[in-house]
């Protein structure tokens, strides 16, 4: 009882204007600017030049050589240019220079393509293609034989199609939405680090401990307070940044809450507990540290993910970085496993954190 | 039944000895006056009564229990008004009294009526909801003792309330102990302040390098050092009254004149100043000043130890 | 944590960081530098959860030990150079659950099925090393508990030395009221001998005297020479009696101090005087005696510590307390430790009901303040 009395007092700190603009009315600030701002970077839809292919036809008896006559001009149409290849060796030399996207071998049996990986977009579109083209073209044989004629567009909607997948990458608006919002929960690490010299400043924490409420009561309250206070901030975040930026949070925009708790109290579990590590106002300032380092190599600023180096390989073990890339795969690709490993790893942490700051509290004398 | 029971208490810090041995008892319906230099260990006492600094060796009892085998029950009796002002200036004062009343487990409408007592008693009750930010210094420390005694605690400690306020609200909040007391709560106040002790406390505990060296009410105190007083009649004129004309009179030691100066040794209880101002003018002295030096409990202390209660 | 355990933490962890770091360097040479913010993450997780175990206790310091000994093992996948402080983890791990020193050993050889090619002489060797010294440490830790256990010893003893000695002196002060009742009463046996002969002699022949004035004048003259004569005699007698009766000078309280101070000064060629205020035939014996076993004890540490050119020793007898002080102006004490020497004060203040103050702001002063019965009747309060 007496520690949902003290979580209350806690609340109390909406009333603090400061707190109000860092925590709602700057992340969303930022949220437009980088949202808007950097939105090149992230086009749902991929530009992609002409694709150039190299084919080799081997005696191919009429109806294939019309039938992939016919295919070459559709393509070329709709972006993809099929040229000849004189030989192969000279041709998979070509390709390997990236002068050309592939070579496809087609003959009666079939069609086999060889891509260059390093334009994996490109070949997925290619290889669809050449799929779409050894159906039809089995299809045409059958229905030639028949006597039923297949209408002529339909590898345009193909490579329309194939292009405008866009294999569930987000936007920047959706992705800012998210790392802001991570990053601004990484912050209150700050607040967190501060929870109980902020008592020990007002002395208020003598009245506290002269009380009959037990420093674990203090503690828990105090916790708990601090929790509910950011989780409402956190919920306003996700419902501001979506009706008004309409910042995509996916089909099931409640079950990101769980997630973003987990974090919540993995961030103040760290920061509490820095705080009583580091006894002083010094604790600030490191925490400070921590959190600008976090937040760069977690991808508040930019996406990470395909960083390299020694940048992608620290990138690769942040904590804040786990819970965006979890945030974003169940978002946008609806794939909620690394949502699972985020929340493990950040309520674990804070309970690490928890205890170790319960066991220094129980010892030292005072708050 | 005593309120509070200290014995042989005693506080290390590393080496050094901050209360040493300390033993007293206060009882109930007094005001116990704490009074010492500053370091004397009035604060680390006070800290060590509410269960705010553990000791190192001693007991305390607070209404017969030990405070470390009951601390809730200690605490729950125990109002603690600190020196530094301890409360929230982001919150409104009634918002202050009511979330440290919570703590001793008033809820709903008695923690309402109970902080608003509170409020009325100190004379904040029309400033309940502005908040704690906006009140003056004075303010601040009326808000201080109320968010003290809003849990009706039957001892309530003050510890040097007074330091560096001005003079009127030093008033107010003298004036609010002895209400406090009167309401039926046990006092016990820390202060180096000598004329507060005098004025305000039933007994008193002078306290110096972390032990009790004297206990006592006023008039015992002072009894300890001496029991007589000084008058110092200054003459107009170089009139001198002759020898033998006060002798005559109760209470009167010896008589020494210098210069047009009479300088009267008398017995500190007995109340002869009349009689000596007749005896003086009776013979044809004219009486320019007359100043009376009673011990107080500066003298005391500075007589026990040797120094002063203030810091110069 | 006990001073034992800090030291073994302390030597335990730079230890460790011996071993990181040597995994670290090695790491980073043979792996390239691509893995060496992996490393040096490895390291700094694995030192900061060995510190955080060090603070905890009980089940929490086994988990986190746990966890940091999983660091370097999560850090041989990275590279196999962490096979370096592994033993030391595992052997903190294992002296938690086992004592004895082959038990701790055998634990040591369970990481070494799950060693990666080629690294087994080099586990060996630092497995090897990593016992050597943590048994070496934890050698030392045991000494250094004997040494403080040893300690703690003495000073018990110490303290019950004490407790007797005082018993002692409150038995030697019974004895000594013992002494002077029967003293007393000798003396007014004596007096009473004395004085009753004399005078009841003397009487006599004054009253045969003044019966024959008038009749023989002569013979009462002859009387009355007889009557002056045994009237002298008792009083050289008396005279004599409390002659001896009477004690030295040098044996008076006051007296005794002023001797104290004045081979003080004439031994340590330091300035020492002695000043008294107030009735000081209200001081018994038993506060004499107090005040200048402190006053001797205060002297003994001005000398040690004052560094001071005069030293003032003062006696003041107020209407209800005594107060005697011995103040130095040397260099004063900003924090004051209470030793033995201090602590014998207070105990024979106590014993007569009184305390002892030091004060080191100005020089450094001892008073002693001792009560009294306020009539000034010389009786004890105890």
């Amino acid at each position: 009882m007496r520690v949902l009395h003290i979580a209350k007092k806690e609340l109390k700190a909406f009333r603090d204007p400061a707190m109000l603009v860092f925590m709602l009315a700057t992340p969303l600030a930022i949220m437009l600017i980088l949202g808007t701002a950097l939105s090149r970077g992230f086009d749902k839809g991929i530009e992609i030049g002409e694709i150039r292919v190299l084919y080799r036809l081997e005696q191919p008896d009429e109806t294939l050589g019309q039938a992939w006559a016919d295919f070459v001009r559709e393509a070329k149409d709709s972006g993809v240019r099929f040229e000849a290849a004189d030989s192969r060796e000279n041709g998979l030399e070509m390709v390997r220079r990236a002068e050309f996207t592939g070579l496809a071998d087609i003959a009666e049996k079939g069609v086999v393509y060889t891509g260059n990986d390093r334009a994996p977009v490109e070949n997925a579109i290619v290889q669809g293609l050449l799929q779409t083209f050894a159906d039809r073209y089995r299809m045409t044989a059958v229905l030639a034989a028949e006597g039923i004629s297949v209408p002529e567009d339909g590898v345009r909607e193909v490579v329309r199609a194939a292009s405008v997948d866009g294999s569930g990458r987000p936007g920047s608006m959706d992705y800012y939405a998210v790392a802001i919002t991570t990053m601004i929960i990484l912050y209150s690490a700050l607040t967190a680090a501060q929870l109980m010299d902020w008592e020990r400043r007002r002395k208020t924490d003598l009245r506290l401990l002269a009380s009959p409420v037990s420093k674990a009561e203090i503690f828990a309250g105090k916790i708990l307070g601090s929790f509910l206070l950011h989780a409402v901030f956190a919920i306003l975040l996700v419902l501001l940044s979506r009706y008004m930026f309409n910042a995509d949070w996916g089909s099931r925009p409640m079950l990101v809450l769980p997630v973003l708790f987990s974090q919540i109290l993995f961030v103040l579990g760290l920061g509490v507990a820095v705080g009583y590590l580091i006894r002083s106002s010094a604790a600030g300032v490191v925490i400070m540290v921590i959190v600008q380092a976090e937040a760069l190599f977690g991808g508040a600023y930019f996406p990470v993910d395909e960083a390299g180096g020694w940048f992608g390989a620290i990138a690769a073990w942040s904590p804040l970085g786990l819970t965006n890339r979890a945030l974003l795969e169940a978002i946008h690709m609806d794939e909620w496993a690394t949502a699972l490993r985020a929340m493990a790893f950040n309520i674990g942490a804070a309970a690490c954190c928890l205890a170790l700051s319960a066991a220094i509290m129980r010892k030292k004398e005072g708050l | 039944m005593h309120v509070l029971e200290i014995r042989r208490l005693t506080k290390k810090f590393g080496d050094v000895h901050a209360v040493d041995g300390l033993s007293l008892s206060v009882r109930e319906g007094e005001i116990f006056g704490l009074l010492g230099p500053n370091g004397a260990g009035k604060s680390t006492t006070i800290l060590m009564i509410a269960s705010l600094l553990s000791s190192t060796e001693g007991e305390i009892r607070v209404f017969g229990r030990n405070i470390a085998e009951h601390p809730k029950f200690a605490r729950q009796q125990i109002g603690l008004v600190p020196q530094d002002l301890a409360i929230y200036e982001e919150m409104t004062a009634y918002e202050n009294v009511a979330f440290f009343a919570g703590l001793y487990g008033l809820r709903g409408r008695e923690l309402r009526s109970r902080a608003e007592e509170a409020l009325a008693f100190v004379g904040l009750e029309d400033k309940r909801n502005r908040y704690a930010k906006t009140f003056s210094g004075g303010m601040k420390r009326r808000l201080n003792i109320a968010c003290a005694i809003a849990h009706r605690p039957k001892l309530i400690i003050l510890d040097e309330p007074t330091v560096g306020i001005d003079p009127h609200s030093r008033q107010s909040i003298l004036s609010a102990v002895r209400r406090l007391n009167e309401a039926g709560s046990t006092v016990l106040y820390t202060s180096h302040y000598m004329e507060e002790a005098e004025s305000l406390c039933t007994r008193i505990a002078v306290m110096d390098h972390g032990k009790v060296i004297a206990e006592g009410t006023l008039p015992q105190l002072t009894s300890v050092v001496t029991d007589r007083r000084e008058i110092a009649v200054t003459l107009r004129g170089t009139y001198r009254v002759e020898e033998g004309a006060l002798d005559g009179i109760p209470g009167v030691r010896s008589v020494a004149s210098d210069d047009n100066r009479l300088l009267i040794e008398a017995d500190a209880e007995v109340n002869n100043l009349n009689a000596i101002i007749r005896a003086v003018t009776a013979s044809g002295a004219e009486i320019a000043d007359i100043e009376t030096r009673s011990p107080n409990l500066e003298t005391v202390f500075l007589a026990l130890t040797g120094r002063s209660l203030r810091d110069d | 944590m006990t001073a034992e355990r800090h030291a073994a933490e302390r030597r335990n962890i730079a230890l460790t960081l011996v071993a990181l770091a040597a995994a670290v360097a090695f790491a980073a040479d043979a792996g390239g530098a691509g893995i060496l913010p992996a490393c040096i993450l490895i390291a700094l997780l694995h030192i900061c959860l060995r510190l955080a175990a060090g603070l905890a206790d009980g089940w929490m310091r086994l988990a986190l030990l746990l966890l940091a000994a999983a660091a370097p093992g999560a850090g041989v996948a990275v590279h196999p150079a962490f096979v370096l402080p592994l033993p030391i983890a595992v052997y903190e791990l294992s002296s938690r659950v086992f004592r004895a020193g082959w038990a701790n050993l055998a634990a040591l050889a369970v990481p070494v099925p799950a060693l990666p090619d080629g690294w087994l002489l080099s586990y060996g060797i630092a497995a090897a090393a990593s016992f050597a010294c943590l048994c070496a440490f934890d050698a030392d830790a045991r000494r250094i508990r004997m040494l403080q256990d040893e300690r703690e010893q003495l000073r018990r003893k110490l303290h019950e030395t004490s407790t007797k000695l005082g018993e002692l002196e409150g038995y030697v002060r019974q004895s000594e009221y013992v002494l002077k009742l029967e003293e007393r009463s000798r003396i007014s046996q004596q007096l009473h001998d004395e004085i009753g002969q004399s005078l009841t002699g003397a009487l006599m022949q004054m009253e045969a005297a003044r019966r024959l004035l008038v009749s023989d004048g002569a013979k009462a003259e002859l009387l009355l020479r007889q009557a002056i004569r045994i009237a002298r005699e008792g009083i050289d007698r008396i005279r004599l009696t409390l002659k001896q009766l009477k004690p030295l000078p040098e044996q008076l309280g006051i007296h005794r101090l002023k001797r104290l101070a004045a081979e003080f000064e004439a031994q340590h060629s330091i300035r020492t005087s002695l000043t008294h205020e107030g009735e000081l035939d209200r001081i018994l014996p038993i506060h004499w005696k107090i005040i200048h076993d402190n006053a001797a004890e205060a002297l003994t540490n001005a000398l040690k510590y004052a560094g001071a050119s005069r030293i003032d020793i003062q006696v003041q007898v107020m209407r209800a307390m005594i107060r005697a002080v011995v103040a130095d102006d040397g260099q004063g004490a900003a924090r004051i430790v209470k030793g033995l020497g201090l602590a014998g004060m207070e105990e024979r203040a106590a014993a007569a009901g009184g305390t002892v103050i030091v004060d080191g702001s100005r020089g450094f002063t001892v008073t002693t303040l001792l009560p009294l019965e306020p009539h000034g009747s010389g009786g004890r309060k105890s």
